[in-house]
């Protein structure tokens, strides 16, 4: 039987469901987990035992008198600390929100989890107010990447990654606004789902920029995120970003495969910013695919462009009040990007929203032909924690923001794009981005199923977690 | 680092009574050379006049 810890959401579902073992069991063999490997990596600031455990024995109450559980139940799961969990402040990886009193109520996303059985067994780190594709927390610390804990989880929803990697949950939920679901769960070799803009209520959540701020899980098998996206949807007009959508489950659809899907690799600036590893994992990945296709995504430069200063302006305005009166509470790392933000001219964000505009209609030209869409989800594997710089195609370049230099153009848009790992012996893992057309995470998940079925995507518990 | 993002800097931050620490100066001058660099790609694409602002308000 394997163990615990290497199973994924949906088979411990399946167990819990059978009997197999008890649901208390699965969530004491996870905070076990937690105490016992949580100093090597750094992932969670918060463990929520006695409500995981008091929700442990409830499912398994409801199990002995014959009551429905819901598809997830006793699941374990964590979220990224600027989700708000009840009884607990919601940091958003920063030291200014110590100061806010605890949340009264968990975030929309929490409580859908929570009502298919999950169980929150805590709270993750993350770059300062989601600022940063590295989580090097100068607050909370580096959050360490299971894969080499000499190297950086990515983020800015780093530690959701790591807990998933090492094992230590099955299923987390982070945040995306320009790559930050897409670009740690590349570097940490798991699975993860940017839903479409709109998607997912976002109420709960502390917000970085509105205009591009998504929600969504990672897990160590698509069909888990298939499984915690059904889970999360549902309309909820206190969110103004969200856009009404019946509901459409899909993880029934996985097992449609990709038979008659369109498939093409990105082009252009999407190859020429990839680094030869990240080239070579794609290739894997299009290979099993039978891709023979390629298509050109119009202007990525400017969009990302756009995108970085729209995030610049609306993530500083956010926390003006702060970054007047209490600027060296911020993290340095995030302090001075924060500052300059406030002074982007208003002309820049007009016209940088009205190339956004244009952008979309162009590219959702493309989906009349195509399908799905495939690029790297990084230019690189993880960097070093603490290293400035990288060589990116013989040019030495910043590290932190180049890190979502292939993701800032899809989420721009609000496309709905997943990764999956693609582990090779001897390297660090790196990941495919999949993107479909908006509303159809139907389609990126089928082509990240079809990628774990082949055998080229896979999320396995690090090396050095096993013990 | 430019004067003229140097003196933006000074002339901005006063037009919105936001104090930069003087340990922050460098650092912020530096983002807005980088966001300034940046901005000139899309500032420098012609859009047509119907292109309205992708960030939209639903009443």
């Amino acid at each position: 039987m394997t163990v615990l810890h290497a199973q994924s959401a949906t088979e411990l579902a399946a167990r819990i469901r059978t009997r197999d073992v008890t649901a208390l069991a699965v969530t004491e063999a996870a905070l076990a987990r937690i105490d016992a490997l949580d100093a090597r990596y750094n992932c969670f600031t918060a463990v929520t035992r006695d409500r995981a455990l008091a929700k442990a024995r409830a499912i398994d109450a409801d199990y002995a008198t014959g009551r429905p559980l819901g598809p997830l139940a006793g699941v374990p799961f964590a979220v990224k600390n600027l989700f708000d969990v009840a009884g607990l402040t919601t940091l958003a990886g920063s030291r200014i929100n110590r100061d806010l009193p605890p949340a009264t109520h968990d975030a929309a996303l929490v409580r859908k989890l929570d009502a298919a059985g999950a169980v929150l067994v805590g709270a993750l780190n993350m770059d300062e107010y989601a600022y940063g594709f590295t989580t090097e927390n100068a607050h909370y610390g580096p959050t360490r990447n299971p894969h080499d804990v000499e190297r950086i989880a990515g983020g800015s929803s780093g530690g959701s990654a790591a807990a998933v990697a090492a094992g230590l949950v099955p299923l987390t939920l982070g945040s995306d606004t320009n790559g930050s679901i897409r670009v740690p769960a590349s570097l940490c070799g798991v699975f993860g789902l940017k839903p479409t803009y709109g998607r997912l209520s976002r109420i709960g959540a502390f917000l970085f920029a509105a205009s591009f701020d998504h929600l969504g899980p990672f897990a160590r098998s698509a069909a888990d995120l298939a499984a915690a996206y059904d889970v999360m949807q549902g309309a909820d007009a206190a969110d103004l970003a969200q856009i009404p959508r019946p509901l459409e489950a899909i993880s029934e659809s996985l097992s449609l495969g990709i038979q008659g899907l369109r498939i093409a690799l990105a082009d252009g600036y999407f190859q020429d910013n990839a680094s030869p590893d990240a080239r070579a994992a794609l290739k894997l990945a299009a290979h099993a695919l039978a891709v023979k296709r390629s298509v050109t995504i119009p202007e990525p430069e400017r969009a990302r462009a756009a995108a970085f200063v729209i995030t610049m302006a609306e993530g500083a305005n956010l926390h003006l009040p702060n970054l007047k009166t209490r600027p060296m509470d911020f993290d340095p790392a995030t302090r001075d990007r924060f500052l300059a933000g406030a002074l982007v001219p208003a002309t820049y964000v007009q016209q940088a929203q009205r190339f956004r505009s244009w952008y979309r209609r162009q590219v959702l030209r493309l989906f009349d032909e195509i399908d799905v869409i495939l690029t790297p989800a990084t230019p690189v594997a993880a960097t070093r924690i603490g290293q400035t710089m990288m060589e990116l195609n013989g040019k030495e370049v910043v590290a932190r923001p180049f890190m979502g230099l292939l993701t800032q153009p899809i989420s721009f848009i609000g496309l709905p794009a997943a990764v999956a790992p693609i582990v090779r012996e001897g390297t660090m893992p790196i990941g495919v981005q999949i993107i479909a057309a908006p509303w159809r995470e139907d389609l990126v998940l089928r082509v990240a199923a079809a990628l774990e079925g082949a055998g080229i995507a896979r999320a396995p518990v690090a090396a050095g977690a096993l013990e | 680092m430019s004067t003229t993002a140097a003196q933006f800097v000074d002339a901005a931050a006063v037009l919105i009574d936001l104090p930069i620490p003087p340990e922050c100066k460098a650092g912020v001058i530096e983002n807005v050379e980088r966001m300034q660099q940046l901005a000139q790609l899309f500032m420098n694409f012609p859009l047509p006049p119907d292109v309205e602002s992708g960030s939209t308000f639903k009443p």
